[in-house]
């Protein structure tokens, strides 16, 4: 194990310095955001691999994770969204639905046992997934709101609700959130390898687990981010800085 | 002739600046009121006052008292929803919705509820806009496909569907030919009968044609570039444009 640990530090030494010698010889600027974006996934990796660890021994502790992850997913995406304290409540809905939905799913079929080591990285990965999905679908909705404003101001003036007039916008800023996901999901395998497939290959699984892993990873996503983006964009304020009545 | 709308010292300021200012005047009922006067004079911020628009643009706020019928609409337990009804709003762009005639008229009416009867009601509302000879084979179409006159022709008739009291009109015939503009010109005598009609014009024959009562107002220059409007006169039509009392008037219609 030392020994893995000792090679593993001296790969990322080589290839942190060969990249810093390459932006040196080049004349790239950002040298140093390298060194810190480094450090940075050294240091939370490392914590979060100890907390896993502890985690796998303590299953109720899985819950606290999981749950202090849900609560910044919602928080990061509606800052991102640009949402006030009513929105982030309805952010962490949707996102609490879409995990919640495909975890389910996983759980019930047997598809991943029931154990923290198994549901604890797939729901991580739900959560992840559908965080962006909630950012994307709100900040469309309320991009696309602002660019068609006439077309609002006219569902309002008919007596719509600054909700109801954002529903009319809701089902294309939704579809369009889900471009990534579906772009992922049709490259797998072609263009790149996803990483859930990469990590356990590295990790000894055989190729046919690994791509049946990575399969129950993207359809969940899939479900977890159409779910997510549905409920975001019917909730959330359409309006900046809203005076949505 | 009863009063509907009833503005007391209404001010109007967009982050901090004025829009316009100290505006006290009555609107009556059943009636055409034009607002008149240069760019800049705070017609439109004003006629978007009356059934609160404004409270879509956060940086908008209103000092002094609008009433309608007695009513105070900036009072606390106003129901905006209600009062959007009741106040329709007819934009200076038709701004239809991307969805067929059909639907651009069933919207209001569908979103109060009402799911029966649509048929003819949408048929009732594009007779009352004069479109319903020009349409009626193509009520499933995209409203998009429209010329521009049509389309503002539509915008009214979807005003109708939810049975306002009183339409509020930006410039609607800003961006239409003249044959548009004289089919919405009568429209609007029309429909003066038995609705509030508020007109927003740049047009001086238009005014002329079609109002009952005339606000006149005017931009005031505050240093080189920022001005703010305030009502100057208000009156009959023929007492505006036959005999205004204010100098400024005079002055704007002379130079229109």
């Amino acid at each position: 194990m030392s020994e893995q640990v000792a090679r593993t530090a001296i790969a990322l030494l080589l290839m942190l310095i060969a990249a810093l010698a390459v932006m040196t010889v080049g004349g790239l600027r950002y040298r140093r955001e390298l060194i810190i974006a480094s450090l940075r996934a050294l240091v939370q990796l490392t914590a979060v691999a100890l907390v896993i660890a502890w985690i796998f021994n303590h299953s109720e502790g899985a819950f606290l994770y999981l749950g202090l992850m849900l609560l910044a997913a919602a928080y990061t995406a509606n800052r991102r969204i640009g949402g006030d304290w009513g929105d982030w409540r309805w952010v962490l809905l949707a996102i609490l639905a879409g995990v919640a939905a495909t975890t389910m799913i996983v759980a019930a079929t047997g598809a991943i046992a029931f154990s923290p080591q198994a549901l604890l990285p797939f729901t991580a990965q739900m959560i992840g997934g559908a965080m962006t999905a909630a950012s994307l679908a709100g900040v469309r909705l309320r991009d696309d709101v602002r660019t068609h404003f006439p077309e609002f101001e006219g569902y309002v003036a008919l007596g719509a609700s600054a909700r109801q007039a954002g529903r009319e916008f809701a089902r294309h800023a939704a579809e369009r959130s889900l471009f990534t996901g579906l772009d992922q999901t049709k490259s797998a395998g072609l263009v790149t390898l996803p990483g859930a497939f990469v990590g356990l290959l590295l990790g000894g699984a055989s190729p046919l687990l690994a791509a049946q892993i990575q399969l129950l990873v993207l359809i969940g996503l899939l479900l977890a981010q159409s779910i997510t983006s549905v409920i975001t964009t019917r909730t959330i304020s359409p309006l900046h800085a809203v005076h949505a009545r | 002739m009863s009063t509907g709308f009833l503005l007391d010292k209404v001010t109007i300021s967009y982050g901090g600046d004025l829009a316009v200012s100290e505006v006290s005047m009555p609107i009556a009922e059943h009636r055409i009121t034009t607002f008149i006067g240069p760019s800049g004079a705070g017609k439109t911020t004003l006629l978007r006052a009356l059934n609160r628009l404004n409270d879509l643009v956060p940086e908008i706020r209103m000092e002094g008292q609008i009433s309608f019928r007695g009513e105070d609409l900036y009072a606390e337990a106003t129901d905006l929803q209600q009062l959007r009804r009741r106040i329709g709003m007819v934009f200076q762009k038709p701004n239809v919705f991307p969805k067929s005639i059909f639907d651009n008229i069933a919207y209001g009416p569908r979103l109060r509820g009402q799911h029966e009867g649509l048929d003819a009601l949408v048929e009732l509302c594009l007779k009352r806009a004069g479109l319903w000879n020009e349409v009626r084979n193509q009520l499933s179409q995209p409203a998009t496909a429209l010329s521009g006159g049509q389309q503002q022709r539509l915008i009214i008739a979807r005003c109708l569907a939810v049975e306002p009291e009183v339409l509020l009109l930006d410039e609607p015939c800003a961006s239409l030919d003249p044959v548009a503009t004289h089919a919405i010109e009568e429209l609007m005598v029309e429909l003066a009968r038995d609705h509030t009609l508020v007109l927003v014009t740049h047009n001086l024959q238009q005014a002329l044609r079609v109002s009952d009562d005339v606000a006149f107002f005017e931009a005031e220059h505050v240093g080189q570039e920022v001005r703010h409007g305030h009502l100057v006169e208000y009156g009959s039509a023929a007492q505006v444009f036959e005999s205004p009392v204010d100098e400024r008037t005079k002055v704007y219609l002379a130079s229109s």
